[in-house]
């Protein structure tokens, strides 16, 4: 990066985070601590929310993910804003008149004690680890990129959202995001004209889209029904409204949000904003990926965009194979280009037979240039069967740099700290909203003043940001376990959803049978994901259903055993 | 449908009510799966 691209960068990043300081001086007392004085207007509760479920990954994969498989993708958020709906009409006003700081709170007034811990250590388990991973995965992609060592990244990402998160509470979360989310905005608005501007002369906008159509990269819908296949229609109106329902309504990273809402009328407006804009949002992405792809019709990419792994085998006994493997690539995107061109010109001379001899040709010519990939990567593993094989979310970071401008590239590297920064920051405010009020306030200190208590979510966020840190700094030893942490909210959501609904909707249900409900859904949830009976969407469906039935059908015995209830 | 008439001032004036504005999201919903098919079938 050039000395513009730094200073954008860091100008970028210290305005944003000294904004959300200042704007959050003051909050001394546990309200405004961990649900800022309940003030914020909608716009602030829509973009905190979205900046929230936005992490670094989001800005990384999606155009990588589109890159290599196609805007299907889009179809995951589709049960969105109907989850938005429900949130609006049962969640929020019953979480508003309550007075809640945490979800968790409800269900012990609902139920029982041991229902409300239950859900809550639930929450801090997946919640705890998964953070260390929001943290850790951009600080790989970066230190990959700006040929850093993966522990300063890290430990640069980790500190400044320690810092502000720990000195202004939910309102410097919240300030900061909306700056943050503003930003992301831009910097991809710009990153898509770029791209569209940079194709090469004679193609158009909608010359590659036809090319990346061709090529199956517009496929965003999916009609068929398959509950293996990740993204249809399907999983994502039915396993995706369960998903984003749990995760919205039942998440305190999430819940923390919109608590934050002066009125049960701005938390609805803020929460339905998102649901309109989410989706589009996530299009655009994909479009950005999808746009990429085109130009490297035309552009020789990589043959494999994460560097580092490409380094390593270039350093073994495999480096001549691997070196005679890129000269093969060469001359076959060579073949590729030719045939792209073709293309174009056959589909601007609208020629239907030109047209459909040439999309063969492409075909064929991209799928030279897989085999090679394919060839490469397989090197990659045989020289170490623990190489990361997946190159998705380098392929944006690795357009960026290689053809933005300067200033552009140091806003777009910005963009992903700011957006790991903000998701980062929402998990630990929670973590310390859960820990302090559901357990440390609730169990083991009940009579301590406000300020005592502001003292301990100052702690807890340090806690659980240390702790976070550790997981990020150690993640890339965790091997096989990262992809379980990764699972494990599917594992976990669908599960405490089913207690939020059994206590919304089914008010004759007692503590002891959705506690027992509750555990005898997730052993379900964790049987179908181990045998791999379905695609992990659907597992929060099986969960919330499974505590449902389960608690229906042992509700009766507890009203025998216990004429009390 | 909850209808809350209490916070439904707080709606932008061309929205009557909570449930229209529910309403609107889910014909908002299903114009973009139709545009997206659309495109998916345009550019196939």
């Amino acid at each position: 990066m050039s000395l513009i691209d730094w200073i954008v960068l860091t100008v970028t990043l210290l305005v944003i985070i000294g904004y959300g300081i200042y704007k959050s001086r003051g909050s001394k007392n546990l309200d405004q601590y961990l649900v800022g004085g309940r003030s914020l207007p909608w716009y602030h509760i829509g973009l905190s929310v979205m900046a929230t479920q936005a992490s670094a990954i989001t800005f990384l994969s999606a155009p990588g993910l589109a890159y290599s498989d196609g805007m299907r993708f889009v179809q995951f958020y589709f049960g969105l804003p109907l989850a938005m709906i429900v949130l609006c009409i049962t969640f929020v006003p019953i979480f508003h008149r309550l007075k809640v700081y945490t979800a968790y709170e409800y269900l012990e007034q609902r139920f029982d004690l041991k229902t409300r811990a239950l859900t809550a250590v639930l929450f801090l388990i997946q919640r705890g680890l998964s953070t260390g991973i929001t943290i850790y995965a951009p600080s790989i992609i970066l230190s990959v990129i700006l040929q850093i060592n993966v522990v300063y990244t890290t430990l640069f990402i980790g500190t400044l959202v320690i810092i502000y998160t720990v000195w202004g509470g939910t309102k410097a979360v919240s300030y900061t995001q909306l700056l943050q989310m503003s930003i992301i905005f831009a910097g991809m608005f710009l990153a898509g004209i770029m791209v569209v501007n940079m194709l090469p002369d004679g193609v158009n906008f909608k010359n590659s889209l036809q090319i990346a159509g061709k090529l199956g990269r517009v496929n965003v819908i999916d009609w068929k029904f398959d509950p293996k296949n990740q993204y249809s229609v399907w999983s994502g109106l039915i396993g995706g409204f369960f998903l984003q329902l749990s995760y919205f309504g039942t998440d305190q990273s999430q819940v923390g949000r919109y608590l934050t809402g002066s009125s049960v009328g701005q938390s609805r407006m803020g929460l339905l904003m998102n649901g309109l804009i989410k989706i589009p949002m996530q299009f655009l992405i994909l479009l950005i990926g999808v746009l990429v792809f085109a130009f490297y019709q035309f552009n020789q990419p990589p043959m494999f965009f994460n560097r580092n792994e490409v380094e390593q085998v270039k350093k073994s006994q495999y480096a001549t194979q691997y070196n005679q493997l890129e000269k093969q690539y060469s001359a076959a995107f060579q073949q590729r280009k030719t045939a792209a061109q073709e293309l174009t010109q056959a589909l601007n001379n609208s020629d239907k037979d030109a047209i459909a001899a040439a999309q063969n040709q492409l075909r064929q010519a991209q799928a030279n240039t897989d085999t090679l990939r394919n060839r490469g990567t397989a090197l990659m593993k045989q020289n170490n069967a623990l190489a990361d094989v997946n190159d998705t979310n380098y392929v944006f970071l690795n357009f960026v740099t290689h053809y933005l401008p300067r200033g552009l590239i140091g806003l777009l590297i910005a963009i992903v700290f700011l957006a790991s920064m903000g998701s980062t920051a929402s998990a630990l405010n929670s973590l310390a909203s859960t820990t302090v009020v559901d357990i440390y306030k609730r169990v083991i200190n009940k009579n301590a003043t406000d300020s005592q208590y502001v003292m301990a979510s100052r702690l807890a966020t340090v806690f659980w940001g240390c702790i976070c840190l550790l997981m990020a700094l150690y993640a890339g030893q965790l091997g096989n376990l990262l992809e379980a942490v990764n699972k494990l909210g599917s594992y976990i959501y669908g599960v405490i959803l089913g207690v939020f609904v059994v206590a919304f909707y089914l008010k004759s249900i007692r503590g002891n049978a959705v506690f027992i409900a509750a555990i005898l859904a997730e052993a379900v949830v964790v049987y179908c994901g181990y045998t791999e009976a379905m695609a992990y969407l659907w597992l929060n469906a099986v969960g919330c259903l499974g505590v449902v039935i389960f608690a229906l059908l042992i509700n009766p015995i507890f009203k025998q055993k216990s004429p009390a209830y | 449908m909850s209808n809350d008439k209490d916070d439904s001032k707080e709606l932008p004036s061309f929205i009557k009510n909570w449930n229209q504005f529910y309403g609107i999201i889910i014909v908002w919903l299903v114009f973009l799966i139709f545009v997206f098919w659309l495109i998916t079938i345009f550019f196939r």
